[in-house]
């Protein structure tokens, strides 16, 4: 691709980007399921092959599927949740990353709007936007306006410190782009967009984490979540999750929403563990109709109080 | 439209050795002006062409696409193609539907306005208006995402290596109002929108804006619920969205696949018998319509489910080799390949008034907007975000928000006692009023 600035210069970059999926179905006694598993990234398709790649996906895809056939319905309610590490850090980019994205907060309509500052979440918690990691598939050299990819600390032990900027909101902010200007092709424009999006580590052992919990849930993938921005409410959806009581995983839970508040959610971060994961590069982003690739990334974390939206009440 | 150019990709296509091809083009121009606060945000002017070309090797086949349409690329595009095709594994039920099946006569559906284009200063005066009458409806409406008028026009030709070659062509119009309203700090969202094929029959832009504010005003003062198991009630924007997860559960890939919650359910009963949902293709003027699908076979009436008998499933042809069965006219064209895509998907009208759907609920839920993806296709569990409207002793109380609807889309169906009067053919989907008897509502 090529860039060409107002300003009269240009850019240009090539960026590869390719992604694997693999989608199993199991059936057992009329009962079916369905597993999903993938990774790709900024790579070629020699990556896919590299330590076998392409086999641990379809493992996964089919070792979920078939898991899932005994699952039991999901509770009903607000309680503990303790997240994986790696794929759930997509509650990071719901519950806050699109509330920091500059062009909500100039036009004051994200519930984040104003709060620059002020504490968002408990001292544990340390949020960054960074473009710059190699080969992921957030990752840009630069942003689709030509201004070079950096790391933005959005959230520094609980208090929030950064927006994400493309060209046109900054300079109506009177602040730095920060090279999150993004357009899903040249047939649109671009507006703020988030990177690889993730939670700094902590220095909890993830299985003293877990052994804290007395009555709780443990999630470890989701599917896809959704913010509404101006009130905060966000989602995301659980598609492997499991009860945990007494502080052991005991039965696996059929896929649940998990809602909660924005500005709220992160107070309530107990514990952060010392295993933060990157996703595998699968996450697509939409917003006003364009997609664009990016990545999330968490360590393994403990929420105290979060809605869980299954059946048993 | 012109559709030599579409031949003459075909004739390259055999003279490189291809058994059969088709290709779909579309030409298309799109103009959008939005205002936010009452100045200009954003105007948008595109042009686009697109050529989609399927191309077989006896049962090996592949796609393409371009939106270069000048001689060397499409040659290119071709060539490639025709390539891509032979070296590709064979599958028994790759093809072209049978020639004898395409249509002949392309019916008029009036999908295209014939009236001439309006400026682009009059376009953004709709917009601004629209935004205006929202700002001005109640004075707790402080802050807009804006407001936008859209037109589209654009033809489609399709063209089969049988002779086949024919086009149509459509116009769309659309407003769109999303304002803010806030009280004490809260700040809540909503919008409302109007679609049409004819720019006269667009609402009137200040009562778009006056509904969309009034959306936004009511969920002021939200509060969360504590879990409880009470009847739900959609409202038509929402209840749309389960009939377009039935449909989803019900199109050919999804059934081959096995993955999907209708699989083997054909003749059976699937919901109440007050449910009964119906894919109309060729209803004049509507936003769904169309003459024949991305195949060139003819469009029709298709009853999906009858009475809460799944009746049908939704088929291009492709599926319905793999399945055993025919297509039933639902072939798409979006991207490079072929898929099975909706017309005008309605789940038709029963008696009850939505007041009366309300008034006949003591303690449940009205649901005025769902979010997430929380919907098993495979399974048909249901997990969503919700907000809207608490409901007690049959009337609206008070607003609620972060909590979630969930349920199983079959069981969901099959406790559906009430079904509204409200259809109004707004969008390419949509049903009235839906009261389900019972579903779990998490909160606190």
């Amino acid at each position: 691709m090529l860039i060409a600035t107002a300003s009269g210069w240009t850019v240009g970059d090539v960026r590869p980007l390719t992604r694997l999926n693999v989608t199993a179905i199991a059936e057992e006694g009329g009962k079916r399921e369905i597993g999903s598993y993938g990774g790709g990234g900024r790579v070629t398709f020699d990556f896919f092959l590299q330590d076998e790649r392409w086999r641990r996906f379809a493992g996964e895809a089919a070792r979920q599927a078939v898991l899932k056939l005994s699952a039991v319905d999901a509770p009903a309610g607000s309680m503990t949740v303790v997240l994986g590490p790696g794929w759930p850090g997509i509650l990071l980019h719901e519950a806050i990353g699109h509330g920091l994205e500059g062009d909500f907060n100039r036009k004051a309509t994200s519930a984040f709007a104003g709060r620059m500052g002020q504490k968002v979440a408990s001292e544990l918690v340390t949020v960054v936007d960074d473009g710059t990691i190699a080969n992921r598939r957030g990752s840009l050299n630069v942003d689709d306006e030509g201004t070079p990819t950096g790391r933005t600390v959005l959230i520094e032990n609980g208090i929030l410190t950064g927006y994400m900027q493309d060209r046109l909101n900054a300079r109506l902010m009177g602040m730095k782009p920060t090279g999150n200007g993004r357009r899903e092709s040249y047939a649109y424009a671009p507006m703020p967009r988030m990177t690889n999006t993730f939670m700094l580590a902590g220095h909890d052992d993830p299985e003293d984490i877990l052994k804290s919990v007395k009555h709780g849930l443990y999630a470890v993938t989701f599917g896809g979540g959704q913010v509404d921005i101006t009130n905060g409410r966000f989602v995301f959806s659980a598609s492997e999750a499991y009860l945990v009581e007494d502080g052991r995983i005991t039965s696996p839970v059929k896929g649940a929403t998990l809602i909660g508040n924005g500005p709220e959610a992160l107070t309530r971060v107990s514990r952060v563990g010392n295993d933060l994961e990157l996703d595998e590069g699968v996450g697509t982003c939409g917003k006003d109709g364009q997609s664009v690739p990016v990545g999330v990334g968490l360590p393994t974390i403990r929420i105290d109080g979060i809605t869980v939206g299954g059946t048993a009440v | 439209m012109n559709t030599d150019l579409l031949v003459s990709v075909l004739k390259r296509a055999a003279q490189r050795g291809a058994t059969a091809a088709d290709g779909f083009l579309v030409e298309e121009s799109h103009f959008s002006a939005s205002v936010r606060m009452r100045e200009i945000e954003n105007i948008n002017h595109s042009r686009e062409q697109r050529l989609s070309l399927r191309v077989f090797a006896g049962r090996a086949s592949a796609a393409a696409s371009t939106s270069d349409l000048s001689k060397d690329s499409l040659e290119r595009v071709v060539d490639e193609a025709t390539a891509l095709a032979k070296i590709t594994a064979e599958d028994p039920h790759a093809g072209l539907p049978d020639p004898g099946n395409l249509i002949t006569r392309v019916p008029d559906l009036d999908l295209e306005d014939a009236g001439s284009d309006v400026s682009p200063e009059e376009k953004i005066e709709i917009a601004r208006r629209a935004e205006a009458a929202a700002l001005e409806a109640d004075p707790r409406v402080t802050n807009s995402e804006g407001a936008e008028y859209s037109d589209r026009r654009a033809r489609y030709a399709y063209a089969t290596s049988h002779g086949f070659a024919h086009g149509y062509a459509t116009t769309g119009f659309s407003i769109s109002v999303a304002p803010i309203a806030s009280k004490n700090g809260e700040m809540q969202r909503d919008y409302w929108y109007s679609n049409a094929r004819k720019r006269t029959r667009l609402e009137e832009p200040e009562a778009v804006g006056r509904r969309a504010a009034a959306r936004a005003v009511r969920r002021l003062g939200a509060r969360k619920m504590k879990s409880v198991e009470v009847p739900v009630i959609f409202d038509p924007e929402n209840a749309a969205s389960l009939v377009r997860s039935i449909a989803g559960a019900a199109s050919g890939p999804s059934l081959y696949r096995r993955a999907s919650f209708l699989l083997d359910r054909l003749g059976t009963k699937i919901a109440a018998p007050t449910v009964t949902i119906v894919d109309d293709a060729l209803i004049p003027s509507a936003l769904g319509s169309r003459p024949f699908d991305g195949e060139g076979l003819a469009t029709g009436r298709t009853v999906l489910v009858r009475e809460g008998v799944l009746e049908s499933y939704l088929l291009d042809t492709y599926s319905a080799r793999k399945l055993g069965l025919e297509s039933t006219h639902h072939a798409g064209r979006d991207g490079s390949g072929v898929s099975v895509t909706t017309s005008n998907l309605m789940l038709l009208a029963g008696k009850s008034t939505p007041e009366e759907l309300i008034r006949s609920v003591k303690n449940g839920f009205y649901v005025t907007e769902l979010i997430g993806f929380g919907v098993n296709g495979v399974t048909g569990d249901y997990s969503r975000g919700a907000s809207g409207q608490w409901i007690e002793n049959g009337e609206l109380a008070y607003p609620v928000e972060e909590i979630t609807v969930a349920g199983n889309l079959l069981e969901m169906l099959s406790a559906i006692d009430g079904v509204g009067n409200d259809l109004v053919l707004r969008d390419r989907t949509v049903a009235p009023t839906l009261r389900i008897g019972r579903m779990v509502v998490a909160g606190t």
